[in-house]
């Protein structure tokens, strides 16, 4: 790698951490920690939607995918597609619940132990999901270095530099650091385009090149998912949604910002800006095919591009954005991480901190021990694809408990307990018998849809005062009664 | 005085209505006045996210 790159990830990684010290100033009570204190508008909102959501295996995946099947492995990004516009109407919800962890709502809508059992699933998804993403950026930067920069020392670098900030300055940091990380992902996703359309002499001889000299007819075809069928979307879809409120980090992405409608523009910006970039990365997987057909493993063909056709300089500047793009989705998973331990583990089972000095500094150790944790698993772990499978099911199992909590008022703590433990018994025995994917989301989503609402009825209603408050709550938006508004 | 204040005020509360909260019981008759942030807003997104796909299909057609 060229010193001129080499100087530019160095300036942005002290830029960045400079930002985050910055941040910690801002930083008073665990609600500025995991919160942001609630006063981040439109702009930041939209940013860290985006960058929270997107990372570079995201980016991996689609252009290897497509190398592999043509234009139609954008399905692959696209399954959440149809979900998209359900963040519009979570927003609000989340805003009202004043809540700083999805284990919360579990603990004050139906019991404190259901609280810590979400809140151990929590920690532990958290935890898994930063290793992942740290484990695959960095073998993509050791492949673009060409071993310069070896996958181990890239890792610890990524995760000591969001470590620092994200300790120092909490959800604070996150966002103002995200708005830049952001950016930069906006720069991974589109600076190829220019040069891999000058290397492939124009879409032109794109398509003659793949369609009339290769006879690849799919290589530009929208149609031909091949594995994902209508029925594998449709069945996503509805996994997704039951799964929507229980992804450990909605309560950092939903609660916030500054009103409501700041964090439904937020969603829906960060949502159509991934969406967008979504539709550069399919292109260059197009490219990718034509000017490097006969890689040894498809998910390399990202990193083959960026060796291939950026100048130097830009080479420095492109790794500078995967790291932001990594990086700006652990430190908002680390955050959540530490408030589900801090608040709903540690709070409930070892003692509860007597100020906001000690609450905070447990949170700081915890976060450094969220991300040690992370690392190891990651390393224990055997595939990102298997494990990427197992979030989707993880946030059903408890989504429907969530949803049911959310919409009727009759579900209780024996329905809940009944539709995540049926949920799971079911999912594990379909895993055992080898069933596809589909058909188990549709058989444990259906046995814990009827396990909800049979177990609520027959155990009997609770009295109307236990849910009172929660309803009052979801009714009234965040400013119009100080007694509500109190996170405790 | 005080009637207008209430109508402002139960016109204000209506406003802030949400769907997803009504989802069991959803006031049909005034769907549109008490929902209308979560409906319009909702196809608002819709529209982009189908914009996005009509993108795509546009894009890839270039040079065809």
């Amino acid at each position: 790698m060229h010193v001129v790159d080499i100087t530019v990830i160095f300036l942005y990684f002290l830029f960045i951490a400079g930002v985050g010290y910055a941040a910690r100033l801002k930083v008073r009570t665990q609600n500025d920690f995991f919160l942001g204190g609630q006063r981040f508008k439109k702009f930041m909102m939209s940013m860290m939607f985006f960058g929270a959501g997107t990372n570079t295996d995201q980016v991996v995946a689609v252009v290897s995918k497509i190398h592999s099947v043509g234009l139609s492995g954008i399905w692959y990004q696209w399954l959440y597609l149809f979900i998209s516009p359900f963040y519009w109407l979570k927003l609000p919800v989340v805003r009202r619940l004043r809540m700083m962890t999805t284990a919360d709502f579990f603990e004050e809508r139906y019991s404190k132990p259901l609280g810590i059992t979400y809140a151990i699933i929590g920690t532990f998804t958290v935890a898994v999901n930063i290793g992942l993403m740290l484990k695959g950026t960095g073998f993509v930067v050791d492949a673009i270095t060409l071993h310069q920069l070896p996958a181990n020392w890239a890792i610890l670098a990524i995760a000591l530099l969001f470590v620092f900030y994200g300790v120092l300055g909490g959800l604070v940091a996150a966002v103002w650091t995200d708005a830049i990380q952001g950016l930069l992902t906006l720069v991974l996703s589109f600076i190829l385009i220019p040069f891999m359309l000058i290397e492939v002499g124009g879409m032109s001889n794109l398509h003659y090149q793949l369609e009339q000299v290769r006879g690849l007819t799919d290589a530009f075809s929208l149609v031909s998912p091949g594995s994902i069928s209508v029925f594998y979307i449709i069945v996503i879809t509805l996994n997704g949604l039951v799964g929507m409120f229980t992804q450990p980090q909605v309560m950092q992405t939903g609660g916030s910002c500054k009103t409501e409608m700041d964090g439904r523009t937020g969603s829906l910006v960060g949502t159509v800006l991934k969406r967008v970039c979504t539709v550069a990365w399919a292109f260059i997987g197009v490219g990718a095919i034509y000017l490097f057909p006969n890689i040894s493993h498809p998910d390399l063909a990202f990193g083959e591009m960026i060796r291939a056709l950026l100048p130097v300089g830009l080479m420095g500047l492109m790794v500078a954005a995967i790291l932001a793009a990594v990086m700006s989705s652990c430190d908002v998973l680390m955050v959540t991480g530490t408030a589900l331990f801090t608040r709903n583990i540690y709070r409930n089972l070892v003692s509860r901190p007597t100020t906001e000095e000690t609450f905070l500094l447990i949170s700081r150790m915890a976060s450094v021990g969220v991300v040690v944790m992370g690392i190891v698993i990651a390393f224990l772990l055997p595939g990102v694809v298997a494990g990427l499978e197992l979030f989707w099911k993880l946030n059903a199992f408890t989504g429907l408990a969530f949803w049911a909590g959310l919409v009727w008022k009759r579900a209780n703590p024996a329905g809940a307990w009944a539709s995540i433990i049926g949920s799971i018994v079911v999912w594990a025995t379909l895993e055992l018998l080898d069933v596809s994917l589909p058909i188990q989301m549709l058989s444990y989503i259906g046995a814990g849809f009827v396990l909800m609402i049979v177990a609520s009825v027959v155990s009997g209603k609770r009295p109307a005062k236990d849910t009172d408050r929660f309803y009052h709550k979801l009714r009234t938006p965040v400013g119009t009664d100080a007694a509500l508004d109190v996170i405790e | 005085m005080d009637n207008q204040h209430s109508k402002e005020r139960a016109d204000q509360e209506k406003y802030t209505d949400l769907l997803l909260v009504d989802l069991l019981h959803l006031d049909w008759k005034h769907f549109f006045k008490r929902y209308k942030v979560d409906f319009f807003g909702f196809l608002v997104f819709y529209i982009l996210m189908g914009l996005v796909m009509v993108g795509t299909y546009l894009l890839k057609e270039i040079g065809n």
